[in-house]
């Protein structure tokens, strides 16, 4: 049996590799041309070799082989099957493949083909292959028709004012919300292909003439690099093609919209979407990223404004508080006013762990509970805040094991994270790094803490363009959509980093 | 093998070192007692003698309570003295957020340098620390006594400090001020005093005027109504209540002025080889009280109110200041250091012998009330007949 299966594998990946090197042919008779597939696709039942012929002419002898459950049976049935069986005139001879092409077959994409690795691509990505007896040449028909999840709103990009629509598993699906939203010429779909195995389509999108030609080489030169057997998710070639590949930050955004994808590619941007996975990437990703939503621009400019700026408070507070707390508490009593002095030092009284370990072990617990409320299933999480709060809220204080500030640090620690949580991963890691920081040096560590990131993230380039470019400008032009979001009739410009060439949005003064 | 242990012994000992050791300065908010005030003695035998009242924190199952506990010990310097408390305290006293230091009489008249050396040389009192006189025989009774054992007499002085601003009866001096006012050349400084004063029948804290420092050793105290003519000449009144105004022609009918905003401002003026001060004090005030009989809230009766109070206020004012110059010869006033920022060439001649002038110095006062309403009724309240 083990020998068997090898025997399979060796198999396919000699024939893997062959494909590269050179074509196998079809040959000119039917019994022959259904064995090769059979043996390519042995032991695999979903492939439906389905002969017939046509009733006049005995001699026309066809074979359609499709995977089960990935064509649409009625363009089967009633536009390859049907025309071909009942047409009383149709007349064998040597350009019955071409009779059949454009004549008979009322499929609206049908394809010539003498290659069989051609063929059995095609049947795995859901199209039909027609083999006609004494014919070298095979049509490929277009009957591509499985099942797809609707189109709905992303559960994680929720807005309560814009498009409700999100990506599907389905690559085509996906490019038609793209393109319904940009209805011009210029924006170019193409194609790649992702995966020695796999196979898995993807489509780089782009606006010709506003995107950067730089970014874009540079973009296509990393993914023809990649070199995989599997891609079934665009997290996969994140990781391959990341600037900062050891760097907590992301240089690579990703989203399930197809209003953050068009926004995108208007500022010049370029967007990669695979087939298999709603979520979409989008390079260049800039740290300003993380703090937009695009909710921000759908709504008055003061709303949005307000939003980035509890953003970015959210962001300082998050990675901050525990650490701040530590060091205060623990190094900085001076600092700390009187009579709050005396109620933490009164909640503090006769507490077993020090303050380090209070705040370590509330911050994992807090994670944990996050983790646990993100990987079960919905109806549990009712009984899991109960848990949560009760716990670690209510029994841990009355219990005296946790100080009661303790809880309320961590708290709002964990609430402001939620704030921001698409960089949920990096704060965790960042918080628990100052808290480090803090519990040895102090205030000292962690300014020394936030210098060090802000020189990492400074130093970071994502395709080229400086990671928190525009941060630091004084220009009002370049601050436009940073902290504040500016009103529409204010966005002049394109982002200059990342539209290099044609960066005027639309004409200034009007 | 070997190997692994080696690294492995390593790993131990920086994980030992960083969770066994106290860290660098780390310590639990909960390990410290946090000093409120502190009390500066002599001991019979001329030793120091310090009384630190701490913040004693008994946590109950819902609610934590705050009490005081009082330490002292003796030592040859303060510092001595602060350091051997710890033997009775178990605990390091943590004084970043004490707020008072009251030095006895004994301890004043000798000097108050060195306790304000240690106080800025140490790392942790703050220069925001009130500096206090105690009127009491000893300074360490103010925090021993007390009516409840819950009241932590630092933190109340410190209250008191802060709410009388309203008042301006006693001097807020603090660190960092005495420190100025003390270098400053021929210029003497006042600190609040505090004491016991009868509360409701029971004995109790309270501040009670000023103390007088010249150069740095105490020589008197001024009771609070001189200290708050003090705070006149020294343009540091800021709030306050001007009561005694008594009409000719209706003496039980009194009226006190609020003060809102007041503004003093020092003139030397040199003529005829005598120089002399002229003090004018500009202040804001409202009709906060009005007694039953006539009434003062019309644009003549207003007038004369405004005069009356401004001659008892420039008549009380030279009174103290009289005082002053007779009783203790200090120049708490700053009067030389305002001739010598303006006149620095009269100054030059005669501040080698300022402290005989400022004796004789004549001083002219001249106030000033703006009386700008009468609250929030006009007429005083008509009594039927």
């Amino acid at each position: 049996m083990f020998n068997l299966r090898n025997k399979i594998n060796t198999q396919n990946n000699t024939r893997n590799s062959s494909k590269n090197n050179k074509e196998e042919l079809l040959q000119a008779s039917l019994e022959k041309n259904i064995k090769i597939l059979k043996e390519i696709f042995i032991n695999d039942d979903t492939i439906i070799y389905r002969r017939f012929q046509n009733q006049c002419n005995n001699a026309i002898r066809c074979c359609i082989i499709f995977v089960d459950g990935m064509v649409n049976n009625e363009i089967v049935n009633k536009n390859i099957i049907q025309p071909i069986v009942i047409n009383a005139l149709l007349a064998g001879g040597k350009d019955i493949i071409s009779n059949l092409q454009y004549g008979i077959v009322a499929v609206n994409n049908v394809e010539k083909t003498a290659d069989v690795y051609k063929v059995v691509e095609s049947i795995i990505n859901g199209d039909t292959a027609l083999y006609v007896d004494g014919e070298k040449e095979a049509l490929i028909i277009s009957t591509k028709g499985w099942q797809n999840r609707q189109i709905t709103e992303p559960e994680t990009e929720r807005v309560l004012r814009g498009p409700r629509e999100g990506f599907t598993e389905s690559l085509m699906i996906n490019l038609t919300m793209i393109r319904r939203k940009l209805k011009t010429p210029d924006l170019k779909f193409r194609f790649k292909t992702f995966g020695v195995r796999s196979r898995t389509k993807a489509c780089i999108c782009y606006i010709d003439g506003i995107a950067n030609e730089e970014i874009l080489k540079e973009f296509n030169k990393r993914l023809d690099d990649i070199e995989i057997d599997g891609v079934l998710d665009t997290g996969y070639i994140q990781e391959f093609i990341a600037d900062a590949p050891l760097s907590m930050f992301k240089t690579i955004g990703s989203t399930e919209r197809p209003d953050i994808v068009a926004a995108k590619l208007l500022e010049g941007r370029i967007a990669l979407v695979l087939d298999g996975t709603p979520s979409a990437l989008t390079i260049p990703f800039l740290f300003m990223e993380f703090l937009q939503s695009n909710e921000d621009y759908y709504v008055n400019y003061y709303t949005a404004s307000i939003g980035r700026f509890l953003r970015n408070i959210s962001l300082l507070l998050t990675i901050s508080i525990p650490a701040i707390y530590l060091a205060l508490v623990t190094f900085h009593q001076e600092m700390i006013p009187t009579n709050l002095l005396m109620s933490i030092s009164a909640a503090r009284h006769g507490m077993p762990f020090p303050t380090v370990i209070e705040a370590l072990a509330m911050l994992i617990v807090f994670e944990i509970l996050r983790e646990a409320g993100a990987r079960m299933p919905t109806f549990i999480g009712q009984s899991l805040s109960i848990v949560g709060a009760l716990v670690i809220g209510q029994a841990a204080v009355q219990a005296r094991f946790i100080s009661a500030p303790m809880i309320i640090v961590i708290g709002f620690s964990g609430i402001t994270s939620l704030v921001i949580a698409k960089l949920k991963g990096a704060v965790f890691l960042l918080r628990l790094i100052f808290l480090f920081l803090a519990s040895i040096f102090g205030l000292y560590g962690y300014i020394f803490g936030i210098i060090g990131l802000l020189i990492h993230l400074f130093e970071i380039r994502s395709f080229g363009v400086p990671y928190m470019s525009n941060l630091t400008s004084l220009n009002p032009q370049d601050l436009k959509d940073t902290a504040i979001r500016a009103p529409w009739w204010y966005m002049e410009y394109r982002p200059k980093f990342i539209a290099a060439k044609n960066i005027i949005r639309k004409k200034p003064g009007t | 093998m070997k190997k692994n242990s080696i690294i492995l012994k390593c790993i131990m000992a920086v994980m030992l070192s960083i969770s066994l050791t106290g860290c660098w300065n780390y310590r639990e908010i909960d390990q410290l007692y946090m000093v409120s005030g502190f009390a500066v003695d002599k001991s019979p035998d001329g030793r120091y003698l310090i009384t630190a009242e701490t913040v004693d924190i008994k946590s109950g199952d819902k609610e934590a309570t705050f009490a005081s506990k009082t330490f002292s010990a003796e030592g040859a310097t303060i510092l001595d003295a602060i350091r051997n408390i710890v033997i009775i305290s178990g605990r390091k006293l943590y004084f970043s957020h004490a707020k008072v230091a009251v030095i006895s009489q004994d301890v004043a008249i000798e000097g108050i340098i060195q306790i304000l050396d240690l106080i800025i040389r140490d790392t942790e009192p703050r220069l925001e620390l009130n500096v206090m006189i105690s009127k009491e025989k000893t300074a360490k009774e103010l925090f021993i006594t007390k009516n409840e054992s819950t009241k932590i007499q630092g933190l109340e002085i410190d209250k008191m400090v802060k709410s009388q601003i309203s008042l301006s009866k006693a001097p807020t001096t603090k660190v960092y001020e005495l420190i100025n006012s003390l270098s400053t050349e021929n210029e003497s400084a006042v600190l609040p005093a505090v004491g016991f004063d009868m509360n409701a029948g029971i004995k109790d804290i309270a501040l009670s005027g000023a103390a007088l420092i010249k150069k740095d050793k105490f020589v008197g105290f001024l009771d609070k109504e001189d200290t708050k003519h003090i705070l006149f000449v020294k343009n540091q009144v800021k709030k306050g209540v001007l009561p005694e105004i008594e009409s000719n022609e209706a003496s039980h009918s009194s009226i006190s002025l609020e003060i809102f905003e007041s503004k003093t401002k020092i003139t030397p003026v040199y003529s005829s080889g005598k120089t002399s001060i002229n003090v004018n004090i500009k202040t804001n005030a409202i009709v906060d009280e009005h007694g039953p009989v006539k009434s003062y809230i019309d644009k003549e009766s207003i007038s004369i109110l405004k005069r009356e109070a401004e001659k008892a206020l420039e008549k009380n004012i030279k009174d103290t200041i009289h005082k002053v110059q007779e009783q203790y010869e200090v120049d708490i006033f700053g009067f030389g250091n305002e001739i010598k920022r303006k006149m620095p060439a009269l100054w030059k001649s005669i501040a080698q012998d300022w402290d005989n002038l400022f004796k004789d110095l004549d001083v002219d006062v001249k106030a000033s009330i703006d009386i700008r309403g009468s609250g929030q009724i006009s007429r005083p309240i008509k009594i039927g007949e």
